[in-house]
């Protein structure tokens, strides 16, 4: 799966969290989405997981600073890097 | 040594002289001074606690610093297992056990052991904090081991956050040691009015609540449900104006130093939901406890859905309740504070407004208020009364509404200037709301800024109190 596709998909979790579209880009962060707080990050990344059947380490999690970190890991999962 | 005696006051003037004026504009110059005025100022307050934690600090930086070299599995992590352990091991020693082995002794109605007072040394839990979440992220790789024991003693002691935070991780603080600090006019202009704002709310707002408290407070077994009410309100009070006090004294004397520092606090009573709040009070201790405690509980229940985020949000408030001592209240107080985020994790979080959007209108004002008198009454069980004592009291809120409250002790002239004092520093802060911090007043003009300036000056010459003790935090 393309890097384009990923961002597209995670588009469509995010809408289903948050009841609105959010528009994808790299820098994109938790804190630029209002309602993305502690509690919703886990949801989402729930979601992430079970829809690309991937998963994720707590280390990876942590690593990540804004929507381009996050394309990437999901990509590197699902590519088994 | 506290940031409001006398001796502190000329010990700050003369290092900012010194880092400015006197040394070569060097970062290698300048990290001397922080770290031997420091030294000095922890050795001055207690030299017990200075010796331990050079000695704790070195273990760590070379303990850590071994485990960064061994290679990813079994070994590396039960090496990074053993540090942690020492840590809470080297804490709860100083911290905990005292009260642990009183509390067992009376579940079991023995008094076999005494140990006696244990000497509790100066800034432990911080400190401690610091050194756990720096084994966690140098393990989880999300820092290098710092290798420079001098910057790393700097980062341990650097007294404007030693006493009572804010706690620091690594990877914020020790890049702005590594090149030399110019001195930028508005930026130390800011500090000094941060800590002219601290020092304030310390020495007239808290300490004149501290003294309402106490008058309203005078006979707790029956006093009006009124009294209690209103000292609840001023323990409230008197607890955010000492401690964000401090933490606006601590980053206006770091700034002062071109050093940046969290801001422990963000004005917690304008919050209207139990999130925001948590969002806003002694930041630096949610974050560690979000990122060391919280997500990586609700990290491995994240199947568990709803229940999984409840069992990690009482587990986090649990460690805060336990931060701040081993008694029944404090773990009352964690508790409770984790069964208010019950709704919200029912609702599934998404509950979030950015500061300040919401505080408008008669709704928000209403939920603003509760919130206060929420929080206000569960900060009794911060006290060094056993909680079933605050429990009663509580319950008395409600059966005692109706007597007829004595206030004599807080009425007067005198007294109405300080309820006004303490009113306009809430009014003040809802100006400067979203600001750093309250006095952050650059963007209006100077005799504006000069009429803000006198009056707190004015009010610190005239109505401050220093009635001993210290700062509060200073005890956790």
């Amino acid at each position: 799966m393309e890097r384009a596709d990923i961002a597209i998909e995670i588009g469509k979790i995010l809408h289903s969290v948050f009841k609105k579209d959010i528009e994808i880009h790299d820098n994109l962060s938790a804190k630029d989405v209002e309602g993305w707080d502690s509690l919703t990050h886990m949801v989402i990344i729930t979601k992430i997981e079970d829809h690309f059947s991937v998963k994720f380490k707590l280390r990876d999690l942590n690593k990540l600073n804004n929507m381009g970190n996050l394309l990437d890991l999901v990509k590197a999962k699902i590519d088994g890097i | 040594m506290s940031f409001t005696s006398l001796s502190f006051i000329p010990l700050i003037i003369a290092v900012m002289l010194l880092q400015w004026v006197v040394l070569p504009k060097r970062a290698f110059f300048q990290n001397v001074l922080i770290l031997v005025s420091s030294l000095a100022f922890v050795a001055l307050s207690d030299w017990k606690a200075a010796i331990l934690i050079a000695l704790s600090g070195a273990i760590n930086f070379v303990l850590v610093s071994k485990m960064h070299t061994l290679a990813e599995g079994t070994v590396k992590k039960w090496f990074f297992y053993f540090g942690c352990i020492l840590n809470v091991a080297l804490l709860s020693y100083f911290k905990y056990l005292h009260d642990l082995v009183a509390g067992l002794q009376s579940l079991f109605s023995t008094d076999t052991f005494n140990l006696g007072k244990i000497y509790l040394p100066l800034g432990i839990s911080f400190f401690t904090f610091q050194l756990i979440g720096y084994w966690i992220d140098v393990y989880n790789e999300e820092t290098e081991p710092e290798k420079d024991l001098f910057v790393f003693f700097t980062y341990l002691f650097y007294f404007p956050k030693f006493v009572s935070g804010p706690i620091e991780r690594l990877q914020n603080f020790t890049p702005q040691l590594k090149s030399a600090r110019q001195f930028n006019i508005p930026q130390v202009t800011d500090g000094m009015r941060q800590f002219l704002w601290g020092f304030f709310k310390k020495t007239v707002v808290s300490a004149h609540c501290l003294l309402f408290y106490k008058s309203l407070y005078a006979s707790p077994d029956s006093m009006s449900g009124t009294n209690l009410l209103l000292a609840a309100v001023m323990n409230g009070i008197y607890v955010y104006t000492d401690f964000s006090g401090y933490s606006d004294m601590a980053c206006g004397i770091s700034k002062g130093l071109g050093i940046r520092i969290t801001n422990n606090f963000a004005f917690p009573f304008f919050a209207t939901n139990i999130g925001e709040f948590w969002k806003r009070w002694h930041i630096s201790l949610t974050t560690w406890i979000m990122t060391y405690v919280y997500t990586p509980i609700a990290f491995i229940l994240r199947r568990q859905k709803k229940m999984g985020t409840f069992i990690a949000i009482f587990s986090a408030f649990i460690i805060v309740g336990i931060w701040h001592g081993l008694k029944s209240g404090y773990l009352v107080y964690g508790c409770l504070q984790a069964l208010f985020f019950l709704p919200l994790v029912l609702k599934g979080g998404n509950m979030n407004t950015s500061a300040g959007s919401n505080t408008s209108g008669i709704v928000s004002f209403l939920r603003m208020l509760a919130l206060f008198l929420l929080v206000c009454i569960t900060a009794l069980f911060v006290r060094e009364i056993p909680a079933s004592q605050t429990l009663k009291e509580i319950s008395a809120l409600l059966t005692r509404a109706t007597q007829a409250p004595d206030l004599s002790g807080v009425l007067g002239v005198t007294n109405a200037i300080c309820w006004a004092l303490i009113a306009s520093c809430f009014a003040v802060e809802w100006i400067n709301r979203k600001q750093d911090h309250g006095l952050n007043i650059q963007r209006l003009t100077a005799p504006v800024r000069w009429s803000f300036y006198i009056f707190v000056i004015l009010a610190i010459f005239f109505f401050s109190e220093f009635p001993g003790g210290g700062f509060i935090y200073a005890q956790f």
